[in-house]
């Protein structure tokens, strides 16, 4: 989270230099889709991400955002088949086991909104474009596996923001993403529906 | 102002995510398993064409020779029972076995017992009291940033060690009419193996491994007559 705060306060740091500019932090809920689905089939109410977002002209902005979201499912007396490391026999294993699912999205986003900033709303389309880290971890009994790669990921969105003064604003959006597969399957394509719910602060007009 | 204001609250969202990581297993039977394993070359006909088993009458014990475990036979009876019964359930027939009467397959028993230790680094995020009573606001944020003086508040010392015993208990069924006599190997047709860690009373630890070797059974639906 350190990371978080030195970006958080190079961007103000170089508020002056900025015109019209945005940091929006945003608490997230996920829904997992597809591979993501099957392996942790449980919404998401871990997540957030941090946003900047700099405008050129009234009706476009270009930025950036990191973020964090968690899956999880844990299934009570599942069994399935496994393989060991260094041993060609599969196994199957009943037990109770623990499913993770923690991406990083980390994107380049524009985004074309519809009014100007004289309208007391002011929604948007949005298309991110970039990469996410992706790991999954299965556990089971004293056994557990892991692995962890660096996706091409792009999610368009949709939402809008509600300015409540010059300086704050409200964000309400959704998110689809898409991750491509990587290490042959093993890291699933990632999909999801993101619920974004955040807070706005607005730079010199 | 209004910066501080959103540091803040991105440090209370990092707290917020940090505390509510899904935690994973929580009690000792929670990492209870039942594996089984077996010759993917034979399937539920061949299973079926066996009629006969032996199986010798103490469980061998692989643990360390000074292990305080060893002696420790308390639970061999009711195990091998346990084992008979199932196998018996599947319409197998314990017999005696001579060099006449050879039996179709051997069952053996065998425990295995492990100490592990790990090490648990107290978070810093328990120690440093983040919040409330961060107090940053007092400390001059810009310029000073005093990263220096977090030295004391910072117990990178201290770490508990846990030790725990796992234990496993382990079924073989054997082809002993498939014996290579050049490397003494016995083919194994089948595995069931109950996996867990060792704690609390004997009754406890009893009742889980029986449940554990019954479900070894309850997954291998080939086997049988």
């Amino acid at each position: 989270m350190k990371k978080i705060l030195v970006i958080a306060i190079l961007l103000f740091g170089l508020s002056p230099l900025l015109k019209a500019q945005m940091l929006n932090l945003n608490y997230q809920i996920s829904v997992p889709l597809g591979d993501i689905k099957d392996f942790t089939d449980k919404g998401s109410f871990r997540g957030a991400d941090l946003e900047y977002h700099q405008f050129l002209g009234d009706y476009f902005s270009i930025g950036g955002a990191i973020g964090w979201n968690v899956f999880y499912h844990n299934l009570d007396h599942h069994t399935n088949d496994f393989r060991f490391q260094g041993n060609n026999n599969i196994y199957t294993i009943t037990g109770n086991q623990y499913r993770y699912i923690n991406t990083v999205p980390l994107m380049a986003i524009g985004r074309y909104y519809f009014t100007d900033n004289t309208t007391s709303v002011r929604p948007f389309v949005g298309l991110g474009v970039g990469t996410r880290w992706t790991e999954k971890r299965l556990e089971v009994g004293q056994y557990s596996s892991t692995i962890s790669r660096w996706q091409f990921s792009f999610a368009p969105e949709i939402g809008m923001y509600v300015p409540l003064s010059d300086q704050i604003a409200l964000n309400f959006g959704a998110r689809y993403s898409y991750g491509t597969r990587a290490a042959h399957g093993r890291v699933p394509e990632f999909q999801s529906f993101t619920f974004n719910i955040g807070l706005i602060l607005m730079g010199a007009q | 102002m209004r910066r501080l204001l959103f540091l803040l609250l991105i440090g209370l969202f990092a707290q917020l995510l940090v505390s509510c990581y899904p935690e994973g297993a929580d009690n000792t039977e929670d990492y209870d398993v039942a594996m089984t394993t077996y010759d993917r070359d034979k399937d539920a006909s061949f299973f079926a064409g066996l009629t006969t088993y032996s199986m010798p009458d103490t469980i061998v014990y692989f643990v360390s020779k000074n292990d305080e475990i060893n002696g420790g036979h308390q639970f061999d009876q009711a195990i091998l029972q346990l084992v008979e019964s199932e196998f018996n359930a599947l319409g197998y027939q314990r017999i005696q076995g001579s060099e006449t009467d050879k039996p179709d397959f051997i069952v053996t028993v065998s425990a295995f017992s492990n100490v592990n230790y790990y090490f648990v680094y107290n978070n810093w995020y328990n120690y440093w009291g983040w919040y409330p009573g961060w107090d940053w606001f007092g400390w001059g944020y810009y310029p000073g940033w005093n990263w220096p003086s977090f030295g004391p508040y910072y117990p990178w010392g201290s770490i508990d060690l846990y030790s725990y015993r796992s234990g496993s208990i382990v079924i073989d069924m054997l082809d002993p009419s498939n014996v290579t006599e050049s490397s003494n190997k016995i083919p194994v047709l089948w595995s069931g193996i109950a996996d867990g860690i060792i704690a609390g009373s004997t009754d406890y630890i009893l009742q889980r491994a029986e449940t554990q070797i019954r479900q070894c059974f309850i997954q291998s639906p080939y086997l049988g007559k």
